[in-house]
């Protein structure tokens, strides 16, 4: 089974290629002529805090590869950050990005509210696993782009299993002061979302226990992976993939827990802006991340992929496997201002 | 009028007059020197002459055209003049041959040309052999005869020379008074030579302008200068001096102790009542026995002090019965000690009535 | 009355002569055209963002009528205002620590006989080539409180599993913030040092004084103008400092006011409120000014100026080797350790396995270099910046310090004030500025890199004014008369003469500029657009995702360019330039 699974990783380079090549012969009528326009417009910027830099940029390597003649430019940063450039953008009227991915669908559901974002309902929606395509808008405002549960990292080389935590309110545990890392929700989108889930389960307490243990407070939720596989914090607040991939891909002793309480399942969103400078070529990239090369980059590194039918890479439960816990859009829009204040007052910054 | 005019020129800065209903007429090839102790106001003369500052009353013409006026005024580089800095102002970023060509680089001559003005110019001051090298590797006196050449190659309206030899050493600051003189004798540039050295004045000007806060005391040859001054000022800035007061009347001047005949005095004097003259210490001799009496003025008196300068004596002599004291120069070997009774002998045609 | 007649003198002034008019083209020469222009360039690059600013504090963002809300938000809450009493308190401490770095090596550096001084002057102008986030990254690494290598070294030691050292504290921000700036200290206390006539102690010695004495009463308060002026601009420049609170005072919780300032820029969108927020750091800027004029008033000190005259040396004996291993611990903590670790970190596959080969790597450069979307456009970005940045500001600072220097306008000390009053301006105070003045429509900069260059050059002006204002000090006048009388204009001086001569002190002065220019993190925060990232802001992010390894490698290229630059400026401007007063 190993082997075939080394064999089959072997393979899928080959076979990308394979499937860009044959993509290209067998574009739909649509596709094409999305192609077309988007080549005339010659480019396409992606604000994206859904995903790390290294990830998507590969992503935009296989759109270009694709469909050769649109340039592709990442713009990464966290959740907020991202979300504050864009306000930017709407308030100076110049709108320098196409589309944008997070993973705080309350952003998008803000940004549709103002008008910002175009309608657009891509032709490969049709392909996606149902219970992710439910999770997007319902008027196809944005698109359901990928789920990262949050899940808790731990050093496999300094923590045995046993002692790791088992579910979230392990983490106020006191073996582990100065161990924990965490993110900051007004930095990180889907953190924000996490710290309205903590506060509905527990209350703020939770988070009044969790600052006895001094985290490590960081901006992206993307550090905490990194900060367990360096060693320097033992257990952290990080997502899924990041850690599966440290895992089995760079061979990092990091482990999973699943938390019993529930990881938190923030769907990410991607949209079209409604005043993009290249709106075609967005279009073609939105219906690109719902497509089967995306699909297969997701699976090789241990997320979700967004299509029905494509296996799961060696390692990853499916999502109905462990309890997931979501925040409803509406709710974390409400409650969001609010927790991101209680957590600047307990943590003190 | 042919020559550079000033007119009523004057220059104000804050309260202060600079400069003050100057008149000067210099002819064409002339060589006038602007002399005067510092804050006399002549450079600031120069200055508006040159262009950088603007006057605040009067005029500054050439030829007939006027440059300078409070309304407005031609600038600097519209002038056609050159003018010989007090730092030199050699460039130090350029070679001796690109200094001196620079002026005629901005004319457009034709680069041949240009090079062999440049050559003959640099031969005129001696320089030849050092064309291509940088002002930092050149001695003071080296850098003064580039900036003369840089000046006078492109065959000035007018040369202005702002106390071009105040840093040099005593030497070669002689030395380059001639080679000055030789130039204008050479060039024949109409030239304006601001200095407070009297010495360099008299040797290169055709004429000396003594300035006084910011007034003309006296224009005129060096020789006039020195055996006629016209003021009090001119006649103790330019060498030394005996000033004597008296009162005229009757045909005569009388001083303290002696009388001399009007008729004796080289200048003309009119009316009656108080009168100042100069008598240079050269116009008088000492001797130990009475002269015979012809014209000169005889006194008797004793010897108070005595200098010996080298080229003169310098004596000190008070007349008997008299609070005057004349300074005397008198040849080396003329020696009288302190306290030896002399006779004093005046020239009266050297007795110069001046203006107080 | 009697009166003595003369000659008569003259008769020519009665003539009139033919008048020639001055054409009013010949009055308005093209050189009086271009002080008009550098006026206006100045308005633009100075008085109005700061006009913005403050107008727009007091604005209402939705009205766009008057209120005083701005400032009711920005100080409503006892968070904002903690932040700015930290920002204070972290200043002041990073002051104490800077001088404390400064002074001692810049007088062991200068008056004497300390071995290894041009060592010394070496690592502490490494200090001036490493940006503080550079800096803070490294010390990142050697004092992470887990395992950060002093702290693994200090466990296998002791056994303790507690931290010896940690990064994410007061300590730690205050460190990091002092090694990134002391620099400044140095140089300006260097050069106080070397104007010092010996005469001035000698005459001290000979009433009796001793050397210990001599340094107290006659020695320090000759430099202390100098450590003062050098002692306001740390503080200038530590509360203004985006990078290092960004790595560390949020892991720290010590909010500072420019993490505050984040917060206002981020959703829901509040410039108005964070004009209002930085006014205070403008006007503490300018009261440590007043104070400044008004200590060195009081005590009646004249700075120390003209020529040095003769030096001598203090021999030290055998306290030489005391004071050079305290120098050497200073630049140990602030160049060779952080940069050490930095440089290991690039090269290493993960920085906390340590060195061993196995973990030795070109993979963090490759990806740097050609698979991250942005840096490769980042470090051009950023180079870019630099230059255009340096080479603006110097061009329009040399004729702004020309026409100040030779006062050929009126008001032409109002210039001058203009130029260098962007020194008590935060870099991030000015970025707000800016944004205000010129991101949103009808302007609408936003996302250009003409708004960052705009930016830059402002910031870096006062640098430019202060080098070419003194560089055209040191030219006589009587260097552009001899032009003019030639028959050149004013532009032919400046430019064969002024220019030429200059050349060597705009060259450093340049470099004096793209080195931080090219670096510069706090003005870039709010201007950089997704097209016009530097590699400061790139930076940044990678620290955000904890990618420390290619953060290094991405530092490390910036430093290697910004390394040859200046490696080619001092071929050219001979090794001294920077260290030493011209």
């Amino acid at each position: 089974m190993k082997h075939a699974i080394t064999y089959m990783a072997g393979l899928v380079p080959a076979f990308l290629l394979a499937a860009g090549l044959a993509g290209a012969a067998e574009m739909t009528d649509g596709e094409k002529q999305l192609y077309d326009a988007a080549k005339k417009e010659g480019s396409v910027t992606w604000y994206v805090s859904q995903t790390t830099t290294e990830f998507a940029d590969g992503m935009c390597g296989l759109f270009k590869k694709k469909y050769a003649g649109v340039e592709c430019n990442v713009v990464r940063a966290s959740g907020q950050v991202i979300f504050q450039r864009l306000v930017q953008e709407l308030q100076a009227k110049a709108i320098q990005g196409d589309l944008m991915s997070t993973n705080d669908d309350g952003q998008m559901a803000q940004l549709k509210e103002q008008g910002a974002l175009a309608q657009f309902a891509p032709e490969n929606l049709k392909d996606m696993v149902p219970e992710l395509r439910a999770l997007a808008d319902k008027e196809n405002y944005w698109i359901t782009s990928g789920v990262s549960p949050l899940v808790i990292a731990y050093n496999t080389k300094l923590v045995t299993e046993a002692e790791a935590p088992k579910n979230w309110t392990d983490l106020a545990d006191p073996k582990w002061k100065g161990q924990v890392a965490i993110g900051h929700p007004s930095f990180s989108g889907s953190v924000g979302l996490w710290t309205v889930l903590m506060n509905d389960l527990y209350g703020w307490d939770f988070f009044k226990n969790i600052e006895k243990n001094k985290p490590q407070i960081g901006r992206s939720v993307a550090d905490g992976h990194n900060l367990v596989a360096s060693g320097e914090r033992k257990v952290a607040l990080a997502p899924l993939p990041l850690i599966l991939s440290d895992s089995i891909l760079k061979k990092v002793p990091i482990g999973v827990i699943y938390p019993t309480d529930g990881a938190l399942l923030p769907p990410s969103a991607t949209a079209i802006l409604k005043d993009a400078p290249h709106p075609n070529a967005a279009r073609l990239f939105e219906n690109f991340l719902l497509g089967p090369e995306i699909a297969e980059y997701f699976a090789k590194d241990y997320r979700y992929p967004l299509r029905a039918g494509v296996p799961l890479a060696e390692g990853m439960r499916p999502l109905s496997s462990y309890k997931t816990k979501s925040i409803a859009t509406a709710d974390g829009i409400k409650k969001l201002p609010e927790v991101q204040e209680k957590f600047r007052d307990t943590f003190g910054i | 009028m042919d020559g550079l005019v000033l007119r009523k020129l004057g220059r104000r800065f804050g309260a202060v007059d600079a400069v003050l209903d100057f008149d000067l007429h210099i002819r064409p090839g002339e060589f006038v020197s602007l002399l005067g102790p510092s804050g006399c106001g002549k450079t600031t003369t120069l200055r508006m002459i040159a262009g950088f500052i603007d006057p605040t009353a009067g005029s500054i013409e050439l030829d007939g055209k006027i440059l300078s006026a409070p309304s407005g005024s031609v600038p600097p580089e519209k002038r056609g003049m050159s003018m010989i800095f007090q730092s030199y102002a050699i460039w130090p970023n350029m070679t001796v041959s690109q200094n001196v060509a620079f002026g005629l680089n901005l004319r457009k001559l034709p680069s041949d040309e240009i090079k062999k003005r440049v050559g003959a110019v640099l031969e005129t001051v001696r320089m030849s052999h050092l064309a291509d090298r940088y002002p930092a590797e050149l001695s003071g006196g080296q850098q003064q005869r580039v900036a003369l050449a840089r000046a006078v190659v492109i065959r000035p309206a007018v040369l202005l020379l702002d106390e071009p030899l105040s840093n040099l050493d005593a030497n070669l600051r002689e030395e380059m008074r001639f080679e000055i003189k030789r130039m204008h004798d050479e060039f024949k540039i109409t030239s304006v030579y601001v200095t407070h050295d009297q010495g360099e004045a008299m040797v290169t000007s055709d004429r000396i302008a003594v300035m006084n806060n910011g007034r003309l005391e006296q224009i005129d040859s060096p020789y006039a200068l020195y055996s006629r001054p016209k003021t009090r000022f001119v006649a103790s800035f330019i060498g030394r001096t005996n000033f004597l007061s008296g009162n005229c009347g009757n045909h005569m001047i009388d001083f303290a102790g002696f009388s001399v005949p009007l008729a004796l005095i080289g200048e003309e004097v009119t009316g009656s009542g108080p009168v100042t003259v100069s008598i240079r210490p050269q116009a008088m001799k000492l001797s130990a026995t009475e002269a015979p009496k012809d014209k000169a003025i005889n006194l008797e008196g004793l010897v108070r002090q005595s200098a010996f300068l080298g080229e003169t004596w310098d004596y000190v002599f008070q007349p008997k019965d008299s609070g005057l004291q004349f300074r005397v120069a008198a040849p080396p070997a003329d020696v009288f000690q302190v306290g030896a009774p002399a006779w004093l002998q005046i020239d009266p045609a050297q007795i110069v009535p001046i203006a107080d | 009355m009697t009166s003595v007649s003369h000659p008569a003198a003259t008769t020519w002034s009665e003539d009139q002569p033919v008048k020639m008019r001055v054409p009013w083209h010949q009055r308005l020469q093209p050189a009086n055209l271009l002080w008009l222009f550098l006026a206006g360039i100045l308005v633009v690059l100075i008085v109005a963002p700061m006009w913005t600013l403050v107008v727009s504090s007091f604005t209402d963002a939705k009205t766009g009528g008057w209120t005083l809300n701005n400032y009711v938000e920005a100080y409503g809450k006892e968070r904002h205002i903690t932040a700015l009493t930290n920002t204070l308190k972290m200043g002041a401490v990073v002051v104490v620590l800077k001088l404390a770095f400064g002074v001692p090596l810049a007088w062991a550096c200068t008056r004497t006989d300390m071995p290894g001084r041009n060592f010394v002057r070496y690592s502490v102008f490494g200090a001036f080539i490493m940006p503080p986030y550079l800096a803070g990254v490294g010390w990142i690494l050697l004092a992470g409180p887990n395992t950060g290598w002093i702290n693994r070294v200090w466990h296998s030691l002791s056994g303790s599993t507690e931290p010896l050292v940690n990064i994410f504290s007061f300590g730690g921000l205050v460190l990091v913030t002092a090694i990134g700036g002391f620099f400044l200290v140095f140089v300006l206390v260097s050069s106080a040092f070397e104007m010092i006539n010996s005469e001035m102690e000698d005459a001290a010695n000979i009433l009796g004084a001793g050397p210990f004495k001599t340094a107290m009463k006659v020695t320090f308060p000759l430099v202390m103008p100098a450590i003062i002026g050098a002692a306001l601009l740390s503080f200038l420049g530590a509360i203004a400092l985006y990078g290092v609170p960004a790595l560390i005072s949020i892991p720290a919780r010590y909010p500072v006011v420019v993490i505050q300032l984040t917060e206002f820029f981020s959703f829901p969108l509040r410039i108005q409120v964070a004009a209002a927020y930085s006014i205070p750091l403008l006007l503490i800027t300018a009261a440590m000014l007043g104070l400044q004029k008004l200590i060195l008033r009081r005590k009646g000190y004249v700075s120390v100026s003209g020529k040095g005259g003769e030096r001598r040396i203090v021999k030290l004996g055998r306290w030489r080797w005391v004071l050079f291993g305290y120098c050497f611990f200073v630049v140990a903590l602030s160049v060779l350790m952080p940069m050490f670790v930095l440089l290991l970190a690039a090269f290493s596959d993960s920085w906390t396995t340590g060195f061993s080969f196995s973990n030795l790597t070109l993979s963090n450069f490759h990806y740097v270099l050609f698979e991250h979307s942005s840096s490769q456009k980042a470090l051009v970005g950023s180079i870019g910046l630099g230059i255009v940045a340096a080479t603006v500001a110097i061009t329009l600072a040399l004729f702004i310090a020309y026409i100040v220097q030779r006062r050929l306008i009126p008001f032409s000390s109002l210039l001058a004030f203009l130029a260098v009053s962007p020194y008590v301006v935060p870099g991030i105070v000015l970025a707000i500025g800016f944004y205000a003045a010129y991101a949103l429509p009808p302007i609408a900069l936003y996302g250009t890199y003409t708004i960052m260059a705009l930016a830059f050059i402002t910031r870096f002006l006062p640098i430019a004014f202060t080098t070419s204002s003194a560089g055209v000090r040191s030219i006589h006048p009587e260097m552009e008369e001899a032009v003019r009388i030639l028959g050149g204009g004013r532009v032919t001086a400046l430019r064969h003469v002024v220019g030429p001569l200059l050349k060597r002190t705009l060259a450093g002065g340049w470099l004096l500029i793209f080195v931080p220019a090219a670096q510069e993190l706090s003005t870039a925060i709010f201007l950089v657009g997704p097209t016009t990232r530097v590699v400061s802001v790139v930076l940044l992010d990678l620290s955000e995702e904890g990618e420390l390894e290619k953060l290094a490698a991405l530092g490390s290229l910036l430093l290697i360019i910004i390394v040859a630059v200046v490696a080619l400026g001092m071929k050219y401007l001979g090794r001294d330039f920077m260290l030493r007063r011209s």
